[in-house]
């Protein structure tokens, strides 16, 4: 559907510009201005954003992007000519790649958006380090402090200890709390990313039994129960117990909602519901390369999706936000991405039209609209053409004198002749031409005499 | 339907009958005084004396001796006798005629002693003992005569018995007067009327007079004078039913110096005459009993109680179509402060999407658009549009409106009109102002012509793009526009809600909703509206291209039963002439077909524009139904297959396009507001009229009135017309600044009371309540006058004045007692509903059977229990208690409480050995009379069927003692 134009008056104005990673589209007239900012890196090629009702956003280099082929390019298309700058696109976008801003008299900023929800019970949270590594987006942050163990445990008088200790890495899930709690014996491997399907930040955990005196305050700390600490003989000692403090943030504009960090908290302190509830559907295993082609595994923004190395080629993890970025990259269109349900996160004073808003959702999860009850047809009307005709160029309309001014001079005449004889107007008005003609001619009979 | 019987007063009966000699009792002598008879007697006693001609010696010893002197002392002796006799004898006959008391037993028997002192020969004999015979069958009749007046219901058990309690002044109080109406042949047809006056003169009313049309100006003249005359304090009218003339009779007992509570108006024409019209006998005989029940409810009956209330001066119209916005112009023209209100977001309705009207080919809009205009612009009427109304309390000459306005989203006082705002919204949806053709955005205006001109936003599509407020210089545009409620109080309402096009989809075999070149006529008058979706031109939907020929098919979705739809919509045969030469002109080449049943152009011009239609413009119009419509979707090609019945030949045909004229179904808000304003609707949907001869316009409500096709389908000329009928009637109601209110407040015996508060159980606007744990009391205010309560209540705390339990007492009794018929039932009829149907069933001239007698009252909630084992104890084979459907009661409850009190009292009586069919309990709705005389005529078999009164006991008793003997048989 193309847009309307204003026919007079002032039009809008459009423009687009490239601002440091941002395409920044400005639709403005002398009452509003409307600008929409499009930021290239949180964008994931997913396919949300592509239901937009007039078809204004197409999709990008998705495939290539996810092969590393190129870089920094836009993952949709948008069309400013067509856009209509109405922000249901930021609406829908859960990464947040969508800013859209109203300025003016009486401009509203107060839009729905589809969001889960993120919740976090700081009375389970230990606080520990785990989520802020795992987490996809890095909307986690995260500072802890453990009392060390050197200042928890006190000897009476010599210091002797005798035991064992080992750490089962399978439980372990690097939560760190035994490393803060005492790195002399504990040494945590910390890797850069977390990946699927374990999501474990590290790559080992080591001890250093030498150091050890066996006072168990590690095994009690580990909410996995990893560590096993045998105290066989040990002199008389205080052990205190550590105190944790700290504070957990989310930042919630980089928050995708995908419960991967409720997943791994070992103490389910964390709550989350997701934006889209949905299902990823393998269509055509055949075709997939998982070996070959990463393009899935690349582009998935919150890392739901990788290699199983078996027979079933790939797996997609629960906390897929069903964005269907992956059917998107997929160069054989192995992946079907649907849609069922979606939460809309309300802001304050929602307005009338989050009614006209939700039909759109609605697209984005596959609900057809409610019949209209009408018998809808579309009207065709072929053009008509309309062929203007040729005006001739005389000379003598811009002429003033000669055959117009002799002209002029007849419709005077007439006039006065009119003007002076009432009756003679009076005839006219009945109809009774034939006078006014005689005289006509005795005028001029007169004047050729 | 309805002969002209009623109203016909200008054609047959030309000859005007003289009035009846008025009979007058003969107590309306003056009444003897005690002095006078005295005198008479001591005179007599005195002349006795001095003239006996010698009393021992066989009549000869006188006084005066001569022989000449004695026979001219006996001359004068017998001639002064006889006219002492003659004199004093006719003083005693007129006072026996006024009244027996003991003073006048004593004066007649003196008169009787001095008669036989003063007889002397066998002929003084002869003629005394004549004299005597004379007197005494006069003396009797008037002693008859008198019983009559009696108010209280034990004379009627024997009339000859006498009331020891009445005197003079009593019955004078007690006078009725019974005025019998013929009604033309209407009722003196069926009925023969001599007959029925002397019934009713046989019950001893002492006034009874016929009339020929005593609605008419000279009967009303005449019912007052005679009112007058009579000296009567109560009256019954005898005549046609109550709901369409009391209002007048009011009046004219009101001039004669009587409360028109006084008054019963007894319907012996719609509910016996004109139903009853195969059995002279049976109509005769339950006249008699009517009036009866007339003169009963009449005996006891309470003076009214009125108030004034002031009138608010103020008129609500809903809806703003042609009727709307022509009564709304009529009443603010008059200086009435209207509200006009319309549920939609611009004035108009369907007139404002026409092209061309018939017959002259006005432009429509051209015509209703200036009268838009002058209705959002005067200053007096206020314009309410995307307006619902959610309640409506109160009621004639205050009613109490509760209106929710829905948010515009755009200034009406702002906006220019520019159109920036429509240009500019990128949202298209479906535009249903064109019914389907096309597309609007989510800001609306639907025309250039629209009145308000400000659009109004669809926040069910509008997506919050704001462009619209980015490009309105006006600054109109309002994204923070609410929903906002307020309370309006009138006067008086318009209904105006018009209609909506019946759907052809349903008429599968026409493929309406599957072929788009099938049409309605409402579509096609869009496509050649220059402001439609085309621009005027008329194309085929599905390509666009210009028809070649064109083919109507008349009467789709009216006079059918299919769809149950058996009523004629009016106006789509001569729009179907009209459009036809519409295409004609646009496409002169193009085949254009009509297919009709009747070609109904009835209005003035429309027959003239039908034959030019045919003649001029080469329209061919076939008498014949269109069977199919048949739809090659591959092709684009479409094929009506028809049956031309004049030329009796069969048609295919390949058209490019179809059009069918949709009839007219009711607004779908109809329903709603029936119940919001508790106004029946008939039953095709629309709202019933008060009459359908006399008051078009009325409803059952006083206050309420009905403008264009929500009363009826018709077409804009005929809507006009109604309309402002409808506006002239509000003016009437409006300019009386006060109308009196009947208070049908009813009366609370706190001694009585026992404070069980069944009484607030049942009451539906809860007008009666206890605060505090006091006895309850009665808010005027908010009584609807129902007598729920007065039902209610188990030790009868509570009256109704208006009908109080003894009058319907009172009125039971006489209808059992007095009816000839066999079997007898009793049938109560709600005033708002059962009766209406029962009136309307006598107007379409049904018959059922005559032995139902009819008691109106104001709600079956009224009646309790009492009331109704009443009947049973005076003999009734069967009692029938019908109303409003329970669902549609106009009290909202009381046909509840009612058919739940029935149900109770049913149970019971099984339990005591009635057959609990006897007692019914149907529904009707005002307009169901077919319903109505159905049920009669069954429940009158079902009795017939179950036998007498008591014929179950009976059966019962006789069984048992079969059973007896053989047990004992057995036992041995």
């Amino acid at each position: 559907m193309s847009k309307t134009g204003i026919t007079v008056g002032e039009k809008p104005t459009i423009t687009m510009e490239l601002i440091d990673g941002t395409l920044k589209f400005v639709w403005k007239t002398s009452l509003l201005t409307k600008v929409l900012d499009y930021s290239i890196d949180k964008c994931v090629g997913c396919s949300l954003c592509l239901y937009c009702p007039w078809d204004a956003i197409t999709i990008g280099p998705v495939p290539e992007a996810a092969a590393g082929r190129i870089e920094g390019a836009p993952l949709i298309n948008i069309d400013p000519e067509i856009c209509t700058f109405c922000g249901l696109c930021d609406s829908a976008c859960i990464f947040r790649a969508f800013t859209t801003k109203y300025e003016g008299d009486g401009a509203v900023n107060h839009f729905n958006r589809v969001s889960g929800t993120h919740e976090i019970d700081y009375d389970k949270c230990a606080p520990c380090l785990l989520c802020a590594k795992v987490c996809p987006t890095g909307a986690l942050e995260v500072q802890v402090d453990v009392e060390k163990k050197k200042d928890l445990v006190t000897y009476m008088k010599e210091v002797h200890a005798e035991g064992s200790i080992k750490v089962d890495e399978d439980k372990c899930s690097y939560c760190g709390l035994c490393e803060l709690l005492c790195p002399e014996v504990i040494r945590i491997y910390w890797s850069d990313s977390a990946e699927p399907p374990e999501f474990k930040p590290a790559t080992a955990i080591r001890l250093n039994e030498k150091e050890c005196d066996y006072c168990k305050l590690c095994e009690k700390i580990c909410p996995d129960e990893a560590i096993e600490v045998k105290c066989t003989e040990a002199s008389a000692r205080i052990i205190k117990e550590p105190k944790i403090t700290g504070k957990l943030k989310q930042n919630d504009l980089a928050c995708v909602k995908c419960g991967l960090c409720g997943e791994v908290c070992p103490y389910d302190a964390i709550e989350v519901s997701k934006p889209f509830s949905g299902a990823v559907n393998i269509i055509k295993l055949d075709k997939c390369d998982p070996i070959g082609c990463h393009n899935c595994f690349n582009i998935c923004a919150v890392k739901a999706i990788y290699p199983t190395g078996k027979s079933d080629k790939i797996a997609v993890l629960d906390h897929c936000v069903y964005c269907g970025a992956c059917a998107n990259s997929c160069p054989y269109d192995v992946l079907e991405v649907e849609r069922e349900g979606y939460n809309v996160e309300k802001l304050e004073e929602a307005r009338e039209w989050e009614r006209g808003r939700m039909l759109f959702f609605d697209e984005v999860v596959g609900k057809e609209h409610p019949p209209s009850g009408f018998f809808e047809r579309n009207i065709i009307l072929k053009a008509e053409e309309i062929k203007p005709g040729k005006v001739r160029e005389h000379s003598a309309w811009k002429s003033i004198d000669g055959d117009r001014a002799r002209a002029m001079a007849v419709a005077k005449n007439l006039r006065t002749m009119l003007d002076e004889d009432p009756h003679l107007n009076l005839q006219l008005e009945r109809g009774r031409v034939d006078k006014i003609i005689g005289k006509l001619k005795d005028q001029t009979k007169s004047r050729e005499k | 339907m309805p002969v002209g019987g009623s109203t016909a007063t200008s054609t047959g009966h030309a000859t005007t009958q003289l009035p009846h000699p008025v009979h007058f009792s003969s107590s309306s002598f003056t009444p003897v005084s005690a002095v006078d008879r005295r005198g008479a007697v001591s005179s007599l006693i005195v002349f006795r004396f001095f003239s006996n001609p010698g009393s021992n010696n066989g009549g000869q010893s006188s006084a005066f001796t001569s022989p000449r002197a004695s026979l001219v002392a006996k001359a004068i002796h017998v001639l002064g006798a006889h006219c002492l006799q003659f004199v004093f004898g006719s003083r005693l006959y007129s006072s026996m005629g006024l009244s027996f008391n003991v003073k006048e037993l004593r004066d007649f028997f003196l008169y009787i002693v001095v008669q036989i002192l003063s007889v002397h020969t066998p002929q003084q004999l002869s003629v005394m003992v004549w004299t005597f015979k004379e007197l005494f069958k006069i003396g009797l009749l008037n002693i008859w005569q008198h019983e009559n007046n009696h108010n209280t219901h034990r004379s009627y058990t024997n009339p000859l018995k006498r009331n020891s309690q009445s005197n003079s002044d009593k019955n004078e109080k007690n006078r009725v007067a019974v005025f019998l109406c013929k009604c033309g042949s209407n009722i003196a047809g069926p009925i023969d009327i001599e007959d029925l006056k002397e019934r009713v003169e046989s019950r001893g009313v002492a006034v009874v007079e016929v009339n020929d049309h005593l609605c008419s100006d000279h009967g009303v003249q005449e019912l007052t004078l005679a009112i007058k005359k009579s000296g009567a304090e109560k009256v019954v009218i005898a005549g046609c039913t109550p709901l369409l003339h009391k209002e007048l009779f009011n009046d004219a007992v009101r001039a004669a110096g009587i409360d028109p509570g006084h008054l019963h108006v007894a319907n012996i024409r719609e509910q016996c005459s004109w139903v009853h019209s195969d059995d002279r006998e049976a109509a005769t005989s339950k006249a008699a009993t009517i009036i009866d029940i007339g003169l009963a409810e009449v005996g006891l009956s309470n003076p009214i109680r009125t108030f004034e209330m002031p009138v608010v001066q103020r008129a609500m119209v809903i809806g703003g179509g042609v009727a709307g916005v022509t009564a709304a112009l009529e009443l603010a023209d008059q200086g009435i402060e209207t509200v006009l209100v319309e549920k939609e977001a611009f004035l108009g309705g369907h007139m404002a999407r026409w092209d061309k009207l018939f017959p002259t080919f006005d432009c429509s809009i051209c015509i209703l658009g200036p009268m838009m205009a002058r209705a959002a612009d005067h200053s007096n009427i206020r314009l309410m549009t995307l307006t619902d109304i959610e309640e409506i309390k109160g009621s004639t000459g205050r009613y109490s409106v509760k209106l929710t306005q829905h948010p515009r989203y755009v200034s009406t006082e702002l906006c220019t009109g520019c159109n920036r705002c429509v240009e500019v919204c990128p949202v298209e949806v479906v535009d249903e102002y064109n019914h389907g053709l096309g597309k609007r955005k989510a800001i609306v205006r639907h025309s250039l012509d629209a009145v308000p001109i400000a659009p109004h936003i669809d926040m069910d599509n509008c997506v919050g793009c704001q462009s619209c407020s980015g490009v309105c210089e006006a600054k109109a545009i309002r994204y923070d526009d609410c929903t906002k409620t307020e309370t309006i109080e009138v006067g008086a309402i318009i209904v105006a809600t018009g209609f909506r096009p019946f759907d052809p989809s349903i008429v599968e075999e026409l493929g309406y909703g599957e072929n788009p070149d099938v049409i309605t006529s409402l579509e096609l008058e869009r496509l050649i509206n220059p402001s439609g979706p085309t621009g005027g031109r008329l194309i085929r939907p599905s390509d666009g291209s210009a028809p070649r020929s064109v083919v109507f098919i008349n009467c789709v979705g009216s006079r059918t039963m299919r769809f149950n739809r058996p009523y004629c919509s009016r106006a789509c045969c001569a729009e179907a002439v009209k459009q036809s030469i519409q295409v004609k002109e646009l496409h002169p080449d193009c085949e254009t077909y009509v297919f009709y049943t009747d070609l109904r152009t009835v209005g003035k011009g429309h027959e003239e524009l039908s034959v030019r239609a045919a003649d001029e413009y080469g329209i061919h119009f076939v008498r014949g139904a269109v069977g199919e419509v048949v739809h090659d979707s591959v092709k684009g090609k479409t094929f009506v297959r028809a049956e031309d019945t004049l030329l009796k030949r069969m048609l295919y045909l390949d058209v490019d396009l179809v059009v069918l004229m949709v009839g007219m179904d009711p607004a779908p808000s109809n329903q709603h507001l029936s119940k919001l304003l508790k106004i029946p609707l008939d039953e095709n949907g629309f709202f019933l009229e008060q009459h359908p001869k006399l008051n078009l316009s009325g409803t059952a409500s006083k206050g309420i009135f009905l403008a264009g096709v929500s009363q009826a389908p018709k077409d804009i000329s005929d809507t006009v017309a109604h309309a402002g009928l409808a506006a002239s009637k509000v003016k009437t109601l409006l300019t009386s600044s006060t109308i009196l209110t009947d208070l049908t407040v009813p009366t609370i015996d706190h001694d009585l009371c026992i404070n069980c508060l069944q009484c607030q159980q049942v009451c539906s606007p809860n007008a009666i309540r206890s605060n505090n744990g006091d006895k309850p009391t009665i808010n005027q205010a908010a009584c609807r006058g129902c007598g729920a309560c007065v039902a209610a209540c188990p030790t009868a705390a509570l009256n109704l004045p208006s009908l109080t339990t003894e009058q319907l007492l009172a009125a039971t009794r006489s209808a059992v007692r007095f009816s000839g018929s066999k079997p007898l039932i009793v049938g109560y009829l709600c005033r708002w509903c059962a009766y209406s149907a029962a009136d309307r069933a006598g107007m379409t001239r049904l018959t059922y059977p005559s032995n139902i007698v009819p008691i109106q009252v104001p709600c079956t909630g009224r009646l309790d229990t009492d009331i109704l084992l009443t009947a049973f104890e005076e003999g009734a084979d069967g009692v029938a208690v019908i109303g409003c459907h329970v669902q549609d009661c106009h009290y909202r409850s009381g046909a509840l409480h009612a058919q739940e009190r029935t149900d109770n009292l049913r149970t019971v009586l099984e339990a005591a050995g009635f057959d609990g069919r006897r007692l019914y309990f149907g529904s009707v709705s005002a307009s169901e009379a077919g319903q109505y005389a159905k049920q009669v005529t069954e429940f009158t078999s079902n009795i017939i069927s179950l036998g007498p009164l008591g014929s179950e006991t009976s059966v019962k008793t006789q069984s048992k003692a079969k059973m007896s003997p053989k047990k004992k048989g057995g036992s041995k």
